[in-house]
């Protein structure tokens, strides 16, 4: 009697697994937020690269150097406001008790390596930008400085996410790490007013909001910032999916290992 | 209460604690760090009422080329900086960046020449590097009118 039950039982359970299985792979394949996501950021890059290249003037200064100001600063606040905001805000959300959920953890470690690549590319493309203008290609004022460190605080925060303990603990490691790599991020912001540094202070966020740039430079940068934006929503979605199909490679695992009990003799 | 939450509890507790005081040292070394040495350069100003404390030892000195001054002699490159009303002529040995010209803001490496000013030096700045800083002020290029112009 009682091992028919559990024979019941355990093809519920089968059942049940199957299900959720067949819900992950259903969610994760093609989908019109994917389509929409790529062929946008697809588009917005081809416009930003017309737009910037041969629409936009030169800069009486800085000539053609100008039209590095559609790149790094659009990279720039994807990494600062747009990816390490979100990692700030998920991991407040798993830490607040009401809306906790191991979705946050996860998108808190997708928008983070989004940011960490981001970042990467901010530095990259800011000292080339450095050489052709300052004469440098990097030199330790405070928000080049500072940006460095931003780099290292969310790459350690990556290596902590690999770190082992229960699903919670994890968590929990993760969000409060994730707190404080984010004390950095005001901090490269407001550099350039506290501080007497080589690096120009804002063109866009100026304390008041108004532009010191033209307004089709202006308007190519927004554009630049749409593009890094969904490139960034595209690579989320595509990482998350990442996270949910490594639950279904864990599920399979799990189900081959209790056939291989049930088999046995 | 069992005496396992309560350990529990007071775990937590102690945890929290060593966090908030490393995050007030975090904070307090950026803090002290920044404030004191962050500063990435003097303006001329700066530069020349403390001239006392600088001496003759290597800064950075930040100012906007004087346009009328500017002078190539043999690998030097001689000129002046201004910051508010405060003028200090600069002889260079460092190529000067390709946006290098009258009006911009730089940022120079160097020091004070010997003197009998304050601190043992003169106003002169010997420098050995040239940076452009540029402002967040972007200009939009006219080439129509260049071309006015060379017709």
């Amino acid at each position: 009697m009682t091992s028919i039950l559990e024979t019941e039982n355990s093809d519920n359970q089968t059942q049940k697994e199957i299900t959720l299985i067949e819900n992950i792979l259903k969610k994760t394949g093609p989908s019109y937020t994917k389509y929409i996501l790529g062929i946008g950021s697809v588009l917005t890059a081809c416009l930003t690269i017309w737009l910037g290249l041969f629409i936009t003037p030169k800069d009486e200064h800085l000539g053609n150097t100008v039209r590095l100001l559609y790149v790094h600063p659009p990279v720039a606040w994807a990494a600062l406001y747009l990816a390490f905001g979100t990692t700030t805000l998920a991991s407040l959300l798993w830490l607040w008790p009401k809306t906790r959920s191991y979705f946050w953890d996860k998108i808190a470690g997708a928008s983070a390596e989004i940011g960490v690549l981001y970042l990467a590319l901010t530095l990259v493309t800011g000292s080339i930008w450095g050489r052709t203008t300052w004469g440098v290609w990097w030199t330790w004022d405070a928000r080049l400085t500072l940006t460095a460190v931003l780099l290292v605080l969310y790459i350690a925060y990556l290596a902590i996410r690999q770190l082992d303990g229960s699903d919670k603990t994890k968590a929990n490691r993760n969000a409060i790490t994730a707190l404080f790599a984010a004390i950095d991020v005001p901090i490269v912001h407001f550099s350039v007013l506290w501080w007497n540094t080589l690096h120009q202070t804002a063109s866009v966020l100026t304390p008041g909001l108004h532009l010191t740039v033209p307004l089709s430079m202006g308007l190519t940068m927004g554009l630049g910032f749409l593009c890094t934006t969904l490139i960034w929503g595209w690579m989320m979605k595509v990482r998350y999916d990442i996270e949910l199909l490594k639950v279904v490679d864990s599920e399979i695992e799990l189900q081959r290992a209790i056939m291989q009990r049930r088999n046995e003799p | 209460m069992t005496t396992n939450e309560r350990l529990l509890k007071r775990r937590k507790l102690r945890i929290v604690i060593v966090l908030a005081i490393l995050l007030v040292i975090f904070g307090a070394l950026i803090y002290e760090g920044l404030t004191n040495s962050i500063e990435y350069f003097e303006t001329a100003s700066q530069a020349v009422a403390n001239r006392q404390t600088l001496g003759t030892s290597d800064f950075r000195i930040e100012g906007n080329v004087i346009g009328s001054t500017i002078k190539r002699k043999n690998e030097e490159t001689l000129f002046s900086i201004s910051s508010g009303k405060t003028v200090v002529p600069v002889i260079s040995n460092g190529s000067p960046p390709q946006l290098f010209q009258p009006g911009i803001p730089v940022v120079l490496v160097g020091h004070f020449a010997k003197g009998n000013g304050p601190g043992g030096t003169s106003l002169l700045f010997l420098s050995s590097q040239i940076m452009v800083k540029h402002t967040n002020q972007y200009i939009a290029a006219h080439p129509n009118r260049v071309k006015i112009v060379k017709n």
